[in-house]
């Protein structure tokens, strides 16, 4: 099959398998130069192992790759950036203790005729590639200084700078607030405007739609279909993924007014210098709070605070009416408080360690007598949540990276709600999972309040919010700026409330 | 002009700056005929210059990230066999070649393991500080105990000749650390290691070849071990069992105190030449003192955990700064 | 399809997990039957039980390095707390005149001192556990060598010798003391609530917090138990040699480590068990004992030493690096 001049990238029926997985199942498209391309799949779909071979760091056991034209034999990430195709990944991949000039050229190039470095020079050219999408960041500022929404986008000048014909974008937006991620999207159409081919994966169906000219879907390791992003919506979109009708995932929730039944966890003057100033709100019996802000509005470290993993330096925390003196997991934890990492990777699972082990460590002592562990309770604990949860989980004892994401994600959920909390905080509760765990979580949150369960939920998916919440606390520049409640909490009523003056 | 100044004063480093300061001060005030004499001179060359160099292939480490503990016993192991091999009639140059030799072995077994093998370093390294170390109680056993003498003049001018006035091997430490500075200053291949010191991952992604640098510095710090410990025999024309014993933790203060971290990704070459020269006078104050050498060693116990804490203290402020818990 | 791969990579694993687990225990057998079938020396009782003697003392440097090792902690100080505890009592009788009873007591106060202080930097400060034992292992080293110094090369006074010496019907009483204090702990260890949060610990440190467990309150309890035990373990050596000795306990911390690395504890944290890591001393102990079988000079003891460390943790980073730890 012919490459025409058009088409930058062609896949020809691309397989790879590990073991008896069958992660790619001949995938064959083109990818046209010029175009913002998206990639759509649940996990497990085959998108990372399809672009780690485009980027060169896997070889496909069949079928061939075109790029510009000729195939591409030799498959290593070194190889691939040096003929056009590089990757800007998920977890940013910065030198903390360097400059952003260092950070967009790490690969020096700039020589004088002695050999040394020209950092002059270097400077210069940094300052062009910052000009050239109309960015004000220093380039002679160490990168550490900078938010994260930055960060991200010198990463993203490092793949501009090396002038790479395709560029791939593995969820860029991941971890950023709207106002960020708009900058960013403003960014990549600044790229195709320069003739750049971009491959985008993301969950985010919005952002899919709006940015990209066409969208393939991979399911199940095989490729389904590629569309024309105008011909399509999201419903389209996700029954192509899914395969299955799926409700609306976002439809607003019918709100229940708590307040009569009491206060559950009450915030007072809590402050933490630089992050949050003068929080103050309750969390009434059995209903679902949400708490949004954009970046750099305290909402993450307010999390930490609410939680006792950081130590607030004014106001208090009071919990079932009782304030907190030492604020601190353990107590928290005891009062019935229990917290969802937003990181899975980072916190929140054992990796290591059996999903029975996992399920234990926060009931201890409800699962031991005199302090000796009863094995077979704890088994039989950790299967009623399976069952509970539909974890899809050969055994108690499998750990959990042998877990798929959502599976793990749900793992953690079990882990928090085995402690049957009185409240539940919840920190993005589905980031990076697929639509189908993405809907049962949704299920099981909703399903809380009919437990006597409290919940905060902190998202920055305001669809989520809308759809899982009774309340929303917005926030802004470390201070809360209003509360909606029932029909008040609109999407763009939250968005002007978190980015407007 | 102002702002250069202020840059230098923000830098860490400015404190051990003004010590140092402070310290030659009154040192050759409080005891000018005792300091100031041509004989101290002279020592305090003959014990920085070999240190320096140490530090210099340990800084490297330290900017990459990573650490060496072995130093100490391969500049003792480099020393005990290069002075072996000169007794034995072998000529002053393949002596020194065969002493640079093991430095690179050693730095390549250390190098090997920790960057293909994903040992953990500062324990690979305390497993052949005790290897070298036995192997240098081996090679000097029996009555070579008390130390291998050495004839070969041509050796002993390394050590014991002077250029200019200066030792030559002041010389060569210049040379070392000079070309050190400037090469992780100012070129690329220097300035990489600051990259893979800072983000592994990143370095890696970006198409550095990580693996390789961790192996070249490691063998770089065994080589710079073993040239100090070949100076240093040549110096006193006779191998020691204790030369280069401890040593390892002396010089990881002077980088620290020279703006190392262990976190990795900074530090200066010149920093552990400060660094270095601090301690020297340190010690020279305490000889000059006549504080036995336990309690100095209790000092110096004492101010590694004081600067490891420091330095732990900084880097988690940095990151409690930027939100994290 | 999922479900198939994550069986087969559940039977892949658990055929690491078995070799893993016991290789310790085969590779000990197979070292004792070498020695006691080629050299005639070895299978006497007095030579086995002197290496069970030996054991005995040093089992406690072993129990904290190990708990600390499950935590992803490290301590290189327990050489120099062994040498200067041994000695710090032996000052106390012999210079103020302590009676034996408030001696080892105060010892241990001040060896739970050293303890306190390693475990308040590494907590407070977040700092590397082994660069900071390192500085408190040479300052310490330090001070026992004043102290030896001060003391002049004496011999303890008797009662303190007496205490290694003491034996119940023949056979010393630190023997059945470790016996004891072995299952009992190793026990504790697999099924106790509050030892199992160690694994926790060593596992994920931000999960275990989230999930409750205090880990700051945890470390710097184990710190302190590793430095007393160390403590209790100098005392037994000090009294076994009778007198001040330069240099005790010179390098046994690599020796600790080697040993508990050989019994499957990880220096990534999360694995160790204390039989298993007794075991890896045993071996140590015997292959330095068919060293001597062998008539090899005992200068080359640091070098097999260094050997078998470097052997232990490459093993430990083959199996044990591709977990999910940083």
């Amino acid at each position: 099959m012919a490459a025409s001049d058009s088409e930058i990238l062609v896949l020809e029926a691309i397989a790879k398998s590990f073991g008896v997985v069958q992660a790619l199942k001949g995938v064959s498209f083109p990818i046209r130069r010029g175009e913002i391309h998206a990639i759509l799949g649940e996990n497990g779909a085959g998108k990372s192992t399809l672009v780690k071979i485009i980027k060169g760091e896997l070889r496909p056991d069949s079928g061939r790759l075109f790029f510009e034209g000729s195939e591409v034999r030799v498959f290593d990430p070194l190889h691939a950036n040096s003929i056009g195709i590089t990757m800007v990944h998920q977890e940013l991949t910065i030198f903390e203790d360097l400059t952003v000039a260092e950070n967009i050229y790490p690969n020096n190039v700039f020589r004088t005729r002695l050999g040394i470095i020209d950092k002059r020079l270097m400077l210069e050219k940094a300052k062009e590639q910052l000009a050239l999408f109309n960015l004000t960041i220093d380039p002679a500022e160490k990168i550490a200084n900078l938010p994260l929404a930055d960060q991200r986008i010198v990463e993203i000048l490092r793949a501009t700078a090396l002038e790479r014909k395709l560029i791939i974008l593995d969820e860029p937006t991941s971890g950023l607030s709207e106002s960020d991620v708009r900058i960013l999207i403003e960014l990549i159409k600044r790229l195709k405007a320069k003739g750049i081919t971009i491959l985008y994966i993301s969950h985010r169906i919005a952002e899919v739609l709006e940015l990209s000219d066409r969208v393939s879907i991979l399911k199940d390791g095989s490729y389904v279909k590629t569309v024309d992003t105008e011909e399509v919506n999201s419903a389209e979109l996700i029954h192509l993924m899914v395969g299955r009708e799926v409700d609306l995932l976002y439809s607003k929730k019918k709100t229940v007014d708590r307040r009569g039944e009491g206060a559950f966890l009450t915030v007072q003057g809590v402050g933490k210098s630089g992050f949050v100033q003068e929080v103050s709100f309750s969390l009434y019996r059995r209903e679902i709070l949400g708490i949004y802000g954009l970046e750099g509005s305290g909402v993450e470290k307010l999390s930490h605070v609410l939680f006792g993993l950081d130590q607030p330096d004014t106001g208090s925390v009071a919990v079932a009416g009782e304030e907190l003196r030492h604020h601190s997991t353990e107590r928290m934890i005891r009062k019935g408080v229990v917290y969802l990492s937003n990181n899975r990777k980072q916190a929140g699972l054992f990796f290591g360690m059996s999903a029975a082990d996992n399920m234990a460590c926060p009931v201890l002592d409800r699962l031991s007598r005199r302090g000796i562990l009863k094995r077979q309770e704890i088994q039989r604990y950790t299967e009623g949540f399976v069952e509970r949860f539909n974890i899809v989980i050969p055994d108690v004892r499998t750990r959990p990276r042998n877990l798929s994401g959502g599976n793990q994600q749900k793992l953690m959920f079990s882990i928090c709600l085995g402690a049957t909390p009185a409240c539940v905080i919840l920190n993005e509760p589905t980031r990076g999972i697929d639509v189908g765990a993405k809907a049962e979580i949704h299920k099981f949150v909703l399903g809380l309040p009919e437990e006597d369960t409290s919940v905060i939920v902190f998202s920055s998916e305001i669809p989520e919010l809308m759809a899982l919440c009774d309340r929303v606390i917005v926030m802004k520049n470390n201070r809360i700026v209003d509360e909606l409640a029932g029909k008040e909490i609109e999407e763009e009523k939250i968005m002007a409330l978190a980015a407007g003056d | 002009m102002k702002e250069l100044l202020l840059r230098i004063l923000r830098r860490k480093e400015i404190v051990v700056i003004i010590i140092t300061i402070i310290l030659f001060l009154i040192l050759s005030i409080g005891a000018s005929s005792t300091f100031l004499t041509l004989v101290n001179f002279e020592s305090l060359q003959a014990s920085i210059a070999p240190n320096a160099i140490v530090a210099v292939g340990m800084v490297i480490l330290l900017i990459t990230g990573t650490f060496d503990l072995s130093v100490g016993s391969v500049m003792g192991l480099a020393g005990a066999v290069t002075a072996l091999v000169v007794s034995q009639g072998l000529p002053a140059v393949p002596s020194i070649l065969v002493g640079l030799g093991i430095g690179l072995s050693f730095g390549f077994v250390n190098g090997f393991l920790v960057a293909y093998g994903g040992v953990n370093p500062l324990i690979m390294t305390i497993g052949t500080l005790y290897i070298g170390r036995g192997l240098v109680n081996a090679v000097m056993r029996g009555e070579l105990r008390y130390g291998i003498k050495i004839d070969n003049p041509s050796f002993l001018v390394l050590g014991q000749g002077k250029s200019l006035g200066l030792y030559n091997m002041f010389w060569v430490m210049l040379v070392v650390v000079v070309l050190a500075q400037f090469l992780t200053l100012k070129t690329n291949p220097g300035r990489r290691l600051y990259f893979v010191g800072s983000n592994y991952e990143a370095a890696r992604l970006v198409g550095i070849k990580v693996k390789r640098t961790r192996l070249l510095t490691f063998m770089l710090s065994g080589l710079l071990a073993a040239l100090a410990g070949v100076l240093a025999t040549s110096r006193f024309g006779v191998s020691s069992l204790y030369l280069g014993l401890n040593l390892e933790l002396k010089i990881i203060i002077s980088c620290l105190l020279g703006g190392a971290s262990i976190a990795g990704g900074q530090g200066l070459v010149a920093g552990s030449f400060l660094g270095v020269l601090f301690l020297a006078m340190v010690v020279s104050v305490f000889n000059i003192l006549e504080i036995s050498p336990y309690w100095q060693n209790i000092i110096v116990g004492a101010i590694l955990i004081f600067i490891v804490s420091l330095d732990a203290y900084l880097v988690t402020k940095r990151k409690k700064a930027l939100g994290e818990i | 399809m999922a479900d198939t791969s994550i069986r087969q990579r559940r039977r892949q694993g658990l055929r690491n997990v078995d070799f893993g687990q016991y290789s310790i225990y085969i590779v000990t057998a197979v070292a004792f039957v070498f020695l006691a079938l080629t050299r005639g020396n070895f299978f006497r009782y007095s030579n086995i039980y002197s290496l069970v003697f030996g054991l005995s003392m040093e089992f406690f440097l072993i129990v904290g390095i190990t708990l600390l090792l499950i935590m992803g902690e490290i301590d290189l100080s327990i050489g120099s707390v062994f040498a200067f505890a041994g000695i710090f009592t032996g000052f106390l009788m012999w210079e103020l005149e302590f009676p034996i009873w408030l001696a080892i007591p105060a010892c241990l106060v001040v060896a739970g001192g050293i303890g306190f202080v390693n475990g308040f930097l590494v907590v407070r400060f977040r700092a590397n556990s082994l660069m900071i034992t390192i500085g408190t292992m040479i300052l310490f080293r330090g001070l026992a060598d004043v102290l030896i110094n001060a003391l002049k090369g004496i011999t303890y006074p008797s009662e303190y010798r007496a205490i290694a010496n003491f034996r119940i019907g023949g056979v010393n009483f630190t023997i059945f003391l470790m016996l004891a204090l072995l299952v009992i702990l190793e026990y504790l260890l697999v099924n106790h609530a509050s030892l199992r949060k160690l694994y926790y610990i060593g596992e994920n440190k931000l999960s275990a917090r989230l999930y409750g467990v205090r880990v700051d309150r945890v470390k710097l309890t184990i710190f302190i138990l590793t430095s007393v035990a160390a403590a209790i373990a100098g005392i037994f050596g000090a009294s076994r040699s009778g007198q001040t000795v330069w240099n005790t306990g010179q390098g046994l911390e690599f020796k600790m480590i080697t040993a508990a690395v050989l019994g499957g504890a990880s220096l990534f944290g999360g694995r160790g068990s204390i039989v298993k890591s007794l075991f890896g001393l045993f071996l140590l102990a015997i292959i330095l004992n068919g060293l001597v079988m062998y008539s090899v000079n005992p200068v080359w003891t640091n070098v097999v030493v260094g050997i078998a460390l470097v052997v232990a943790i490459v093993f430990d980073s083959r199996v044990n690096r591709g977990s999910d730890k940083l």
